[in-house]
């Protein structure tokens, strides 16, 4: 008796020596699958948060709720300075509106006399921040809008004063935003006033480096940084920061939008504008294949 | 030699569950303002380590695979690493239970140290060898420091509250 319970105690710990060696191997497949074809499982991720986000909403809600206490609190910590800081701002800004209204009314002035087609205005959704990402190997956010909501892959999302970063993987009812300054996000930009072209490459930090800049020298901190429009992912001219350096001398981009607060971003809905690829069909030259034969004819063979 | 219960393996298999899914909720919130000032510590593998060593039989192999994947599929790490790592990590602690549990207090908080270094060291290493982009030294180090002290937490105020006690470990084998 107590022989035949040993045995099935040691044919017990066989298996389960077996059974994790398994999940071990399971895990080393999982990584690779991951490491290899990151999209699909970043496509079951996102339908894992669509099924599980609207559940915990009833959790996240108090919580958030709390910290937004906090936050308050730390706002009427400093009411008084804030309220001297905003009227000072006011003046500004209204004296700011007439000029940008003025120059509004010029500018649909002279776009009426020259005729001038302009491009399609942006139209956005806005959209909620859902859940944090909770990880240190993404700067993402996850969105409460989704495929339901016509939303794709590549859309621009900002936070009012600038550029947020691209919605990476959409699910039904919710998506994810992956931020500037996530170390797999590269953004075409150019600098103002100089006009030189250069890549936001993102690298967890709050002020992202500037890459392959071709005249370095001509780039003064202060420099507005904004959206080339290159490579069709974002839109041209949206706002991404200031220029500044690193203490080491390198150029950085002090991002406009405030990536720590977010509560709500404006997702664009931008689809390219149509590119020529063939300039036959733009002047009218037809190819070399829908060419008549010019020369003699070989008389076409008769049905026997 | 009494063994655990079903009952007791039930409740505190409960208890894991609850208490990771509390983990991931909090690394789920939105708000920055808790949490941008510091780096939120790796949870599961000081969770599991510290009750691997009190109750390694309420502590399945399989229940600590399961949790710490889904925790790297809800927070969007690099799928399976993490929860590999800490697969052979509680293992290794499962088997020394009983001697590291023979010493002071003192060096079950420094074994727990060098493991998490290594399982740090080895991630690391994993990460440059699949082309992945490494962290910062200064970085590594906050978060080494953030999982340390999350361990005496969890040992000081988690499992006490829980009942996951020292005295179970002796009836384990």
């Amino acid at each position: 008796m107590a022989t035949h319970k040993q045995n099935n105690n040691e044919e017990w710990r066989i298996l389960k020596r077996i059974v994790f060696v398994i999940l071990i191997i399971c895990f080393m497949g999982f990584y690779l699958v991951w490491r290899i074809d990151s999209p699909r499982v970043e496509n079951i991720r996102l339908k894992l948060a669509d099924r599980v986000l609207p559940h915990t909403e009833f959790i996240i809600a108090p919580m958030r709720f709390l910290s937004d206490v906090i936050l308050h609190f730390q706002s009427y910590s400093r009411l008084y300075d804030q309220n001297i800081e905003l009227r000072d701002e006011l003046k500004r800004m209204k004296s700011w509106k007439e000029a940008a209204i003025q120059l509004e009314q010029e500018n649909a002035r002279l776009a009426g006399l020259n005729n001038i087609r302009l491009d399609p205005e942006l139209t956005f959704i806005t959209a909620r921040i859902l859940a944090d990402s909770g990880s240190q190997f993404r700067q993402s956010r996850l969105l409460n809008i989704g495929r339901s909501d016509g939303v794709t892959d590549g859309w621009a999302a900002m936070d009012g004063l600038g550029l947020v970063g691209r919605i990476s993987g959409v699910g039904d009812h919710t998506s994810r935003l992956l931020f500037i300054n996530d170390s797999s996000s590269q953004v075409p930009a150019i600098i103002q006033p100089s006009g030189q072209r250069t890549i936001i490459k993102g690298d967890n930090s709050v002020a992202p480096p500037l890459e392959f800049v071709e005249f370095p020298d001509q780039i003064q901190p202060g420099d507005q940084v904004v959206t080339s429009g290159d490579g069709k992912v974002f839109p041209a001219d949206l706002n991404i920061g200031l220029v500044v350096k690193d203490p080491d001398g390198r150029l950085r981009v002090r991002l406009a939008a405030d990536l720590n607060r977010l509560e709500f971003v404006r997702v664009l809905r931008y689809n390219p504008s149509e590119t020529v690829e063939r300039s036959s069909k733009l002047i009218g030259v037809k190819p070399l294949s829908d060419i008549d034969f010019i020369g003699p004819r070989l008389a076409p063979k008769e049905a026997q | 030699m009494k063994k655990a219960t079903l009952l007791e393996k039930m409740r505190d298999a409960f208890f894991y569950i609850f208490l990771l899914s509390v983990y991931c909720l909090v690394a789920l919130i939105p708000s920055d303002v808790v949490w941008h000032a510091f780096i939120l510590p790796e949870f599961v593998a000081a969770l599991s380590c510290a009750w691997v060593l009190r109750s390694p039989q309420t502590l399945p192999f399989y229940l600590i695979g399961a949790g710490a994947l889904s925790l790297d599929l809800i927070l969007s790490r690099p799928l399976g690493l993490w929860a590999l790592l800490t697969l052979i990590a509680t293992n290794i602690w499962r088997k020394y239970a009983s001697a590291i549990l023979d010493l002071p207090r003192i060096f079950e908080i420094i074994f727990f140290g060098v493991t998490i270094f290594i399982m740090q060291l080895l991630q690391r290493l994993i990460f440059k060898l699949s082309f992945l982009q490494v962290f910062d030294l200064k970085y590594e180090l906050y978060y080494f420091i953030g999982n340390f002290l999350s361990y005496i937490v969890i040992v000081t105020v988690i499992l006490r509250i829980f009942g996951i006690k020292r005295s179970r470990n002796l009836l384990a084998e």
